[in-house]
């Protein structure tokens, strides 16, 4: 019976082993066993949902194949959702560029050498009609990766659906719009904690009575584990998260099972192959009980852990990126025994850029295969009852549990962040992880074991190509931009944003006045703007505190030492939020006696060239993890030169396509620079040799060694 | 608005390093830079307080009060030096960030590199250096402790900022305050505790007469929130400095 709906319970194999009991001890054993699988496991489709949140699972419905595109401008994106749909994804999923990530327009200085590099961009309602020009908006799902700013663009698409004939009701689709993991760990904010709130649960309340079939937020486990979060601080943080819109949601007047079911989440599927199958199965029974527990539900639809899942971009390399393939092939199994209800699978150049189009297609080829060749999808839960998935399952979900107290300790999630307490927790683990790496105790394939020292460049040919073609996106879209603006009516926007500002001040839901906004043409930009003037905006207030051991600092300087104190300013390339690299080298370079100043998230080059001639560095660091490094480091230099800075050392690092590396390094005379894979003793080494060797030719500013 | 030229930012930036790693010969390298007579007239303020009481995010509202003013603002943000390596983690520019590219404003940095009193080395020089440059020079000390009094000797108007934690009259007894000319409470929304102390505060150290002629001032602000900054700037600062230059020398 079982095998044939795909479902085997422990009660199924006992029958061996209860043969070796007397008659009478049988019945009791197996109560023992059933009692216990109902209440800590369950079948799949019943609390606590561990095996899966329906009864049939695959079986019932294939995993969405949901691909993550976006490059650009609208039109470029366009015609890749196209592809898409051609190949047979069965719903798309947008990644708009830097800037609409963070709320800004295309011409905003700090935007320079962003614009359309590693999503679309979309600036006002054009390029959203342009976006999705010729797609069937009633027959396909959209997902948009979009959080500080999603409220308008939500605003936007729903508009732009309005415009073409199609009625709220009839979209379906999701907006990642988990605002509080932009403050843990991805850095992608806006306003301060309590109103980028606020905006998230306006969309809940809104899409509850207007637009059913929207999933208003996709909370979010992935970027807090991409930032180096565990398994348990990703679940515990995502389901914290969760319980926090709930709550806020309810103390708005909303009926729980009025929008919980339109709830959904997204987690990161890493190397871990068990530990991430056990993942999935932990959250799924940690949320229903949450909801259950805490919430007062029984509606399963509210207590189901709807699961997106994509594979780990963090997990990638970039040496040999052929064999990147194999690790989200891996990732992709693990999400499906999950039980996951859409993957998205990286392209294996996902490392430089958003995918190109042959990449693009064997991450599609390879959740295809899995669904179709494997016949993994006949069974439901097939790890299920395995005793380390079991083990695992419990030992996630019971650690989960005790940060989730932790966090509830320090009075919830709202206040745990303005106290930086999940952000300190990741960086300690990233640190601890960084660390596993560079000893070799945690093994990555081509990069610290087994390193091929005849790699050459070639595999990166075709990439190269393509992502050079994209360098011509930002005066594309300028130009579209100034068409844009010149062609609305000024005064409308002028009154519009007046409305939205005057419905903030009120503490209106904004849902409304977003939607008469951008419906002028008003830019993303403007609304952010608009708002922050009611609102103010969230600051960065705090460097984190180094979390490296006097011990493992040694190791890693091996005792070497700046001669004298040398002044470092470290710097981030625009718009870009991974710190985590240039906080462990503020903390290396402090131990070497470095003065080492940081200059805080999203600075322009030019605010970091007047820090650097204020704080007369004798180095610059600046770090560039998305975005176009050439931009960054030519905008330096000359900004330098400006502000009087001509002599200063300039280093630095992130990620660099060999082309523009050589551009840098040999053209602007900038460098050395270090790509992400380098070790630290490495940077240690050069940048101290660097610094020593100017100060003997006499490069470096007049100091003690003068007199 | 007033600005300091890019020349002389360059200058002072430099200057200010020479001064602090040979602060033995600072008459010497002033001179060199044709400031050996020059008087300053920057009005100098000194900031201090318990580590994390909010000193940066104060002084990252009172910059661009200031600059409403018209008047140049140098701050001197002053943190530990580690005394295991001899280098430092410099964190509290970041505050300061809607500040960076003001033409009018100049942020410097600075590592205690073993000082007292949660100051630095060379400082004397480097407040005569910057207050050349500027109209007001903001210093802000290391999160200093109950004894770290010895900024008031070197600045004209001497501020301490105080998170409202304990009692009012433990803090009396303490001495910091005795010398302060303005004090900040910078209280948080919503503690209850915070406004009682604020309260207290008022009373028990509003009443002294700092020096002849000026009574203390106390000030409850806000300083994530920008409340009470205004008040605090054109009540305390701007009117002890006034205080000050109408005083008979």
């Amino acid at each position: 019976m079982s095998e044939q709906d795909g479902v085997l319970r422990p009660q199924d194999l006992l029958g061996g082993w209860l043969e070796l009991l007397p008659e009478k001890k049988r019945r009791a054993v197996l109560e023992v066993v059933e009692g216990y699988y109902r209440q800590r496991v369950g079948d799949p489709g019943e609390y606590p949902f561990t095996r899966g949140i329906y009864a049939t699972m695959y079986r019932g419905r294939r995993p969405t194949i949901r691909q993550f595109a976006g490059h650009g401008l609208a039109p470029d994106t366009n015609q890749r959702f196209k592809t898409i749909l051609r190949l047979g994804g069965t719903g798309l999923s947008t990644a708009f560029d830097l800037p609409t990530l963070m709320g800004r327009d295309s011409d905003d200085p700090l935007c320079e050498g962003h614009v359309g590099w590693d999503g679309v961009a979309v600036d006002t309602l054009a390029d959203m009609e342009d976006l999705f020009s010729g797609i069937p908006l009633d027959q396909v799902t959209v997902s948009m990766t979009i959080n500080a700013p999603a409220a308008a663009i939500l605003a936007m698409y729903f508009a732009m659906a309005q415009k073409r004939g199609i009625s709220l009701d009839q979209l379906g689709g999701t907006t990642q719009n988990d605002i509080l993991k932009e403050y843990i760990a991805q850095k992608e904010w806006l306003f301060p904690v309590s109103k980028g709130g606020q905006l998230v649960v306006d969309t809940i309340e809104f899409c509850s009575r207007h637009a059913p079939r929207w999933h208003p937020v996709s909370i979010s486990g992935y970027h807090i584990r991409e930032a180096g979060a565990t398994a348990v601080q990703e679940l515990a943080y995502t389901v914290a998260d969760g319980a926090w819109y709930v709550q806020k949601a309810r103390e708005r007047g909303l009926d729980v099972d009025e929008f919980a079911p339109r709830l959904s989440f997204f987690f990161d599927i890493h190397n871990d192959f068990l530990e991430e199958v056990a993942k999935l199965r932990a959250a799924r029974r940690l949320w229903a009980a949450t909801m259950r527990d805490r919430m007062g539900t029984t509606d399963p639809r509210s207590l189901w852990c709807r699961i997106h899942a994509q594979t780990a971009g963090c997990s990638l390399t970039r040496r040999e990126p052929m064999s990147n393939i194999v690790r989200v092939a891996v990732q992709c199994l693990a999400a499906m025994l999950g039980g996951a209800q859409s993957i998205h699978t990286n392209s294996y150049d996902e490392v430089y850029s958003t995918p190109t189009e042959k990449a693009l297609k064997v991450a599609v080829r390879t959740q295809q295969v899995l669904q179709e060749e494997t016949e993994v999808t006949r069974w439901v839960d097939p790890l299920g009852g395995s005793w380390v998935i079991e083990h695992l399952t419990d030992k996630l979900e019971q650690e989960a549990r005790q940060e989730m107290a932790n966090i509830e300790g320090l009075g919830g999630m709202e206040a745990a962040i303005e106290a930086y307490y999940p952000q300190r927790a990741i960086h300690a683990s990233a640190l601890k992880d960084q660390r596993r790496v560079e000893t070799g105790e945690r093994k990555i394939v081509g990069v610290n074991a087994f390193q091929d020292a005849e790699e050459a460049e070639e595999d990166l040919q075709e990439l190269l190509g393509e992502l050079n073609a994209r360098k011509g996106f930002e005066q594309r879209q300028l130009q579209r931009l100034r068409r844009v603006k010149e062609e609305r009516s000024r005064e409308d926007v002028r009154r519009a944003l007046g409305e939205l500002q005057r419905a903030a001040e009120v503490g209106e839901n904004l849902m409304p006045s977003l939607m008469a906004a951008v419906s002028t043409y008003a830019t993303v930009g403007e609304v952010s703007k608009a708002l922050q003037q009611v609102w103010g905006e969230y600051k960065e207030r705090d460097v984190i505190s180094p979390t490296l051991s006097n011990q493992e600092l040694e190791a890693i300087t091996q005792g070497r030492r700046f001669s004298r104190p040398t002044r470092i300013l470290m710097a981030k390339g625009g718009l870009d939020g991974h710190t985590r690299g240039i906080w462990i080298l503020a903390d290396v370079f402090r131990h070497m006696g470095a003065e080492v100043v940081y200059a805080g998230l999203h600075c322009s080059m030019k605010e970091v060239a007047k820090a650097a001639v204020e704080e007369d560095a004798d180095v610059v660091g600046l770090s560039t993890h998305i975005g176009s490094p050439t931009v960054f480091f030519s905008r330096l230099k000359e900004e330098l030169r400006h502000y009087g800075g001509d002599d200063i050392f300039i280093t630095g690092g992130g990620i660099l396509l060999p082309d523009d590396r050589r551009f840098i390094e040999e053209r602007l005379g900038i460098g050395p620079l270090f790509p992400p894979d380098t070790p630290l003793q490495e940077i240690v080494q050069r940048v101290a040799s660097e610094v020593d060797r100017r100060e003997k030719v006499g490069l470096v500013h007049e100091r003690d060694s003068r007199h | 608005m007033s600005a300091i030229p890019d020349t002389e930012r360059q200058r002072l930036g430099r200057l200010i390093t020479l001064l602090h790693d040979r602060p033995e010969q600072a008459d010497d390298l002033l001179a060199r830079e044709g400031l050996g007579a020059v008087q300053p007239t920057a009005h100098t303020v000194g900031i201090s307080g318990a580590p994390g009481s909010g000193k940066s995010t104060l002084i990252s509202r009172v910059i661009p009060l200031l600059r409403q003013e018209g008047l140049r603002v140098a701050v001197l943000a002053i943190d530990p030096t580690s005394e295991r390596s001899g280098g430092a983690l410099l964190g509290d520019r970041v505050r300061m960030r809607d500040s960076y590219l003001d033409p009018g404003v100049f942020i410097r940095s600075l590592a205690t590199r073993g000082a007292p009193e949660a100051l630095t080395r060379g400082l004397p020089a480097i407040l005569r250096a910057t207050g050349t440059y500027s109209d007001v020079v903001l210093v802000e000390t290391a999160g200093a402790g109950q004894v770290d009094v010895g900024i008031h000797r070197l600045v004209d108007t001497f501020v301490v900022v105080l998170a409202p934690l304990g009692d009012v009259i433990t803090l009396m007894k303490a001495g910091q305050t005795e010398h302060a000319h303005v004090i900040a409470i910078n209280v948080r929304k919503g503690l209850p505790e915070s406004d009682r102390f604020a309260q207290e505060a008022r009373l028990l150290l509003g009443r002294d007469s700092a020096q002849p002629g000026w009574d203390r001032k106390v000030f409850p602000v806000d300083a994530k929130a920008n409340e009470g900054v205004e008040a605090f700037v054109r009540e305390g600062l701007l009117a002890h400095r006034d205080f000050l230059r109408r005083r008979p020398a």
